[in-house]
């Protein structure tokens, strides 16, 4: 038998015993550390391994036009994702999709073998690829649904609305501008998934669900919107534009009634397009306004007093500043203000603003905000810009004054225009107008401030009095329609290339407003290097005429006409002769045509490709009833009339823009060598040419001048 | 000798600590029995035939007389040492999770380094208390049982199975502390086996990373580190009062041997702090009813065996738990009564009706 143990065992068992007790004490401090101090950490850090956040899109805001058109919608598509640990044949599966979704092999295995829980095989796919890919069962392939922007109209005020990416994130236009109220905010849903990448049964399901975005109102009209587009495409069929850019607005609010630009681009597959089409010609880029800049001059001086409506100018052709000789473009002989404006008189505006003086010719300049930004809700606005004023000399000034040498963007001169046209105020241009909720009650009102007065109700009342005449018998007159009471003015500038002016390259454009006593409507056209014709006259106006036929027309704006107009009868006055009837014009050579019009008692205007000989379509068409002395507008083009031979007229002596004029009444084509007045012509007068060929016609300046500038203006 | 009633506080403690493992297994396994085997209930199934194997073989070591026990101890050890060597040969031993631990026939399969942690307690009694006196010198006493330790824990460590060579290890050398060794001895031995031991950590690519991986866990979160992360994470999640029985989130496969080794976090996840620090303590109730009965004993090869047992059982517990929570480097090794795994268990609970035997023949007080 062994022995009893001892007091030594005992003692040890007792050590041993306190070694265990020490242990455990330890071991439960280590619980409580882990579980209470640390617990809420790891808890959370926990659930962050087994869980994942899918979000949910919002839905996108819909943008309307003022009128509650649809311009952009959200619809609902299928986004196919993988849960690569479920997929159980990665080759086949990844062959399968794609075959159907049309991807890449190798690509789409790669994302099937990723060690995530979740990917991306391919978002918003049509319906019938997520029809074909549900139709394969693959295990581990799922689907969810997001939306997707849709353009339902298209082209449509592309540069207004801009586009959204594949996360409905705004990249541009009113999209990107408003992208935080239109986007809402994302809500998830939180699934928890085992270590191999399955749901979790019974787990712990989130789900935050979105705040959809806000519908948001534009001051856009689709009606509007449409004739700018369609006087837009007009305009590229028959001058070629590099670009162009169409601003119907309302001058008192500042509201954009409608905007185009061109090239434009479908926002529907905006990658498709290039870049380029995307940028706004209205508000990004900036443009020599040439004439359409002297109604400015012209404010400034009245306002300051330097000038008044009984001033006399007198134009001599050219006038000499400092050691310079600037040409106008034509020699208009005495003049009042009025007939300065009215023919765009270089010299009559060269006065004015040397009178006018350096410091307040850019008061005004700035006060009209032509080098700010207007504040418009479009993205990547530019500024205009001149000749610092420091570095402005006497020569500048004279040349600014009739609208050379300036930059601006269209927006901002369509801005300076508005306050010609408001009676004195700069409005702050804009595209939106409210945001609403999806039970359609308004959330906000955009306020859009009205800028200070910056000149007189009386100055600005009589400006548009001498831009009115400017329609009915200056420049402008072929947007002219009587009762109509439009004012504005043409521009057409010389563009300056690699530094140097060129003879060949134009900006046409025009702007005006309408009824001048109390404009609603103010519209700016802006051609940049037209091919063939480049007269802002010819190539912008036209279209201003049109829009602003048919805007009256859609605003129901009444025809006040003058004595001087054709007495048209008013409502109720039955005993007045009745409405004539538009003879069919289409088909007939342009000499026929407006002879035929002339007997039928209307008034006829020539627009168009102007190397044109036949009438491709008039305006109103034919049959139409119309109040005497309505103006039709005949578009002509190249007509199969055969080689009819026209007359060379001569030039001679003439300035580039009469020259210009002369030709084109004639059909033919002008090419413009050198400036100042024509002292030679190929093919010589008299000449019977086929109707649309080119002359080409050598300028000189008179001599005795020293440097020429004439010409870069026109009317 | 008379024989009184066994102790039933270490019945009772066993007993809870079996219903708190056939719940929490069950509850951690059944995400995988489910996944891997279409039965949610295959591995309680088998726990619960195992706890019934486990009873009868604690009964029968219970009403055995231990002495006969004692008298076959050599031969015991001998059956136990030849077992361990046979699993190490490949197509006898079988393999699973890439260690060679089981041999058997057909579905009986059972772990010799099981079987070996219950006889060395016994041969250790057995040999300490045949002639108490030779403790005390070194090369006699001492250095023949270090010696055999060292055979064991080279055997099991090439399972390889080195937390069941650890805890019988530690066995071995706390009975031979409790036995009489010199202190002097003892630490000079623990001089030489420290350095040994982390020779033998570092030698072996795996052993180095996981040692590396206790001490900075989230320097390879994916990798080494990922085990102790989301056993520290289950049971982080667990609070004061835990998920809630059956609501463990890390059993969806995030913690790897949820039902085995580390159903201790699971059981912190679920049970939360209330719930580890009952099992430490039924573990600590354990040991002092353990110790009492070692104390109480009516001889050195009594007391010997019930110490042995009891330091047996609750080392483990408190390796697996420290291991669990992060404080100690990971070692394999079940907690005994609760984790998953048939061999542990009836060994273990074969342990306990030794324990039991001899609680019966304790003196008063």
């Amino acid at each position: 038998m062994t022995r009893l143990p001892g007091i030594g065992l005992r003692r040890r068992i007792l050590f041993l015993l306190t070694c265990f007790f020490v242990f455990s004490v330890v071991l439960t401090g280590r619980l409580a550390y882990l579980q209470f101090v640390r617990g809420a950490e790891l808890r959370e850090r926990a659930f962050n391994i087994r869980t994942h956040e899918v979000p949910v899109e919002a839905k996108r805001g819909v943008i309307y036009d003022r009128n509650g058109r649809e311009l952009a919608i959200s619809v609902n598509v299928d986004s196919i994702f993988a849960v690569p640990a479920e997929v159980e044949d990665p080759p086949e599966t990844a062959r399968k999709l794609a075959d159907v979704i049309g991807l890449d092999y190798e690509w789409v295995l790669e994302r099937l073998t990723q060690n995530q829980s979740f990917v991306w095989v391919k978002r918003k796919v049509s319906d019938e690829v997520s029809k074909a890919v549900k139709l394969l069962q693959l295990p581990g392939i799922g689907f969810t649904q997001e939306s997707r922007r849709v353009y339902p109209k298209g082209t449509l005020a592309a540069h207004v609305i801009g586009f959204a990416g594949i996360d409905s994130q705004g990249l541009d236009g009113v999209e990107y501008i408003y992208d935080r109220e239109l986007r809402g905010s994302p809500g998830w849903i939180v699934i928890e998934y085992d270590a191999l990448g399955r749901e979790i049964p019974q787990a712990l399901h989130r789900y935050i669900p979105p705040t959809d975005g806000y519908d948001l109102y534009l001051t856009i009209d689709e009606v509007v919107q449409s004739m700018v587009e369609r006087e837009l495409d007009r305009i590229v069929a028959l001058h070629q534009p590099k670009k162009a850019t169409i601003i119907v607005m309302d001058p008192h609010t500042g509201e954009i009634l409608g905007l185009g630009v061109r090239p434009t681009y479908d926002p529907n597959n905006y990658a498709d397009y290039p870049p380029s089409t995307w940028r706004n010609f209205a508000v990004s880029d900036t443009y020599h306004p040439g004439s359409t800049f002297k109604p400015i001059t012209a404010i400034a001086a009245v306002e300051e007093g330097v000038v008044d409506w009984n001033s006399r100018f007198s134009c001599g052709g050219s006038l000499v500043v400092e050691d310079r000789t600037i040409w106008c473009h034509s020699t208009h002989g005495g003049l009042d203000l009025t007939g300065v404006i009215e023919k765009s008189c270089n010299v009559g505006f060269m006065n004015i603003g040397l009178r006018l003086g350096k410091e307040r010719f850019y008061r005004y300049y700035r006060a009209l905000g032509l080098d700010s930004l207007t504040g418009i809700d479009l993205p990547g606005e530019a500024e205009g810009f001149t000749i610092p004023q420091e570095q402005c000399r006497k020569v500048d000034l004279a040349v600014m004054s009739f609208g050379q040498t300036l930059a601006v963007t269209p927006i901002e001169l369509i801005r300076a225009m508005a306050v010609i046209a408001n009676g004195g105020y700069l409005v702050t241009p804009h595209v939106a107008k409210e945001f609403r909720d999806k039970e359609g009650r308004v959330v906000t009102v955009l306020d859009w401030p009205v800028g200070p007065q910056v000149i007189s109700e009386d100055t600005a009342r009589e400006v548009r009095r001498a831009m009115e005449a400017v329609v009915k018998t200056g420049t402008g007159r072929v947007a002219y329609m009587p009762g109509y009471r439009l004012a504005g003015k043409t521009g057409t500038a010389q563009k300056t290339v690699g530094g140097v002016v060129s003879a060949d390259v134009h900006v046409a454009s025009f702007c005006g407003f309408g009824p001048a006593e109390d404009p609603r409507i103010i519209v700016l056209v802006v051609v940049d290097e037209p091919k063939g014709s480049y007269y802002g006259g010819v190539v912008a106006a036209p279209a201003f005429g049109r829009l602003m036929r048919d805007l009256y027309r859609y605003y129901e704006i009444p025809l006040v006409y003058t004595d001087e107009e054709e007495p048209r009868p008013r409502d109720g006055d039955r005993d007045v002769p009745d409405e004539v009837t538009v003879p069919d014009t289409v088909g007939l050579p342009v000499g026929e045509a407006l002879a035929a019009l002339r007997e039928a008692g209307v008034r006829a205007a020539v627009a168009g490709d102007v190397g044109g000989e036949v009438v491709v379509r008039q305006t109103p068409g034919p049959g139409a009833e119309v109040p005497p002395g309505t103006l039709v507008i005949l578009e002509v083009g190249e007509g199969d009339l055969g080689a009819e031979l026209v007359t060379v007229p001569s030039v001679k002596g003439r300035s580039v823009a009469d020259a210009a004029l002369r030709l084109e009444q004639a059909g033919l084509h002008i090419r413009v060598e050198g400036s100042g007045i024509a002292v030679a012509q190929a093919p010589a007068a008299g000449a019977a040419v086929p109707r649309g060929t080119t002359v080409t016609v050598t300028f000189e300046p008179p001599p005795g001048s020293s440097s020429d500038l004439s010409g870069r203006t026109g009317p | 000798m008379s024989r009184r009633a066994p102790d039933y506080a270490i019945i009772v403690c066993v007993a809870t600590l079996l219903a708190i493992g056939l719940v929490m297994v069950f509850s951690s396994s059944s995400v995988r029995a489910y996944v891997d085997f279409g039965d949610s209930y295959y591995f309680l199934k088998r726990q619960l035939a195992w706890t019934i194997l486990g009873l009868g073989a604690m009964y029968v070591m219970m009403r055995v007389d231990y002495w006969e026990v004692r008298r076959h101890a050599r031969l015991l050890l001998f059956i136990s040492l030849l077992a361990c060597l046979v699993v190490l040969i490949p197509g006898v031993g079988r393999e699973a999770g890439g260690a060679r631990r089981w041999i058997g026939f057909g579905s009986l399969q059972f772990q010799p380094s099981e079987l070996i942690k219950l006889t060395i307690v016994v041969y250790m009694a057995w040999a300490l208390s045949r002639n108490p006196e030779r403790i005390r010198d070194f090369v006699r006493g001492v250095l023949p049982y270090v010696l055999l330790m060292g055979l064991v824990f080279f055997l099991i460590v090439q399972q390889p199975d080195l937390g069941t060579a650890v805890a019988i290890g530690m066995t071995v050398m706390v009975m031979i502390f409790l036995a009489g060794a010199r202190l002097g001895h003892l630490l000079g031995l623990l001089a030489a086996g420290v350095p040994l031991v982390l020779l033998l950590i570092w030698s072996e690519e795996y052993r180095r990373r996981r040692l590396l991986a206790f001490l900075d866990p989230f320097a390879d979160p994916h990798g080494s580190g990922f085990h102790i992360i989301q056993s520290i994470l289950a049971i982080g999640s667990g609070g004061l009062f835990g998920l809630g029985l059956g609501r463990s989130r890390q059993k969806f496969f995030y913690l790897p041997a949820e039902h085995t080794d580390f159903i201790f976090a699971i059981l912190g996840e679920e049970l939360g702090f209330i719930g580890g620090l009952f099992v430490i303590s039924l573990f600590l109730l354990l040991a002092w009813r353990g110790f009492r009965t070692a104390m109480a004993a009516p001889d050195m090869f009594s007391s010997l065996l019930a110490a042995g047992v009891t330091t047996l059982i609750v080392m483990q517990a408190l390796l697996n738990i420290g291991v669990v929570s992060g404080i100690l480097p990971i070692t394999g090794i079940p907690l005994p009564f609760v984790s998953f795994g048939g061999s542990s268990l009836v060994f273990t609970m074969a342990g306990v009706g030794m324990l039991l035997n001899v609680s019966r023949y304790c003196s008063e007080s």
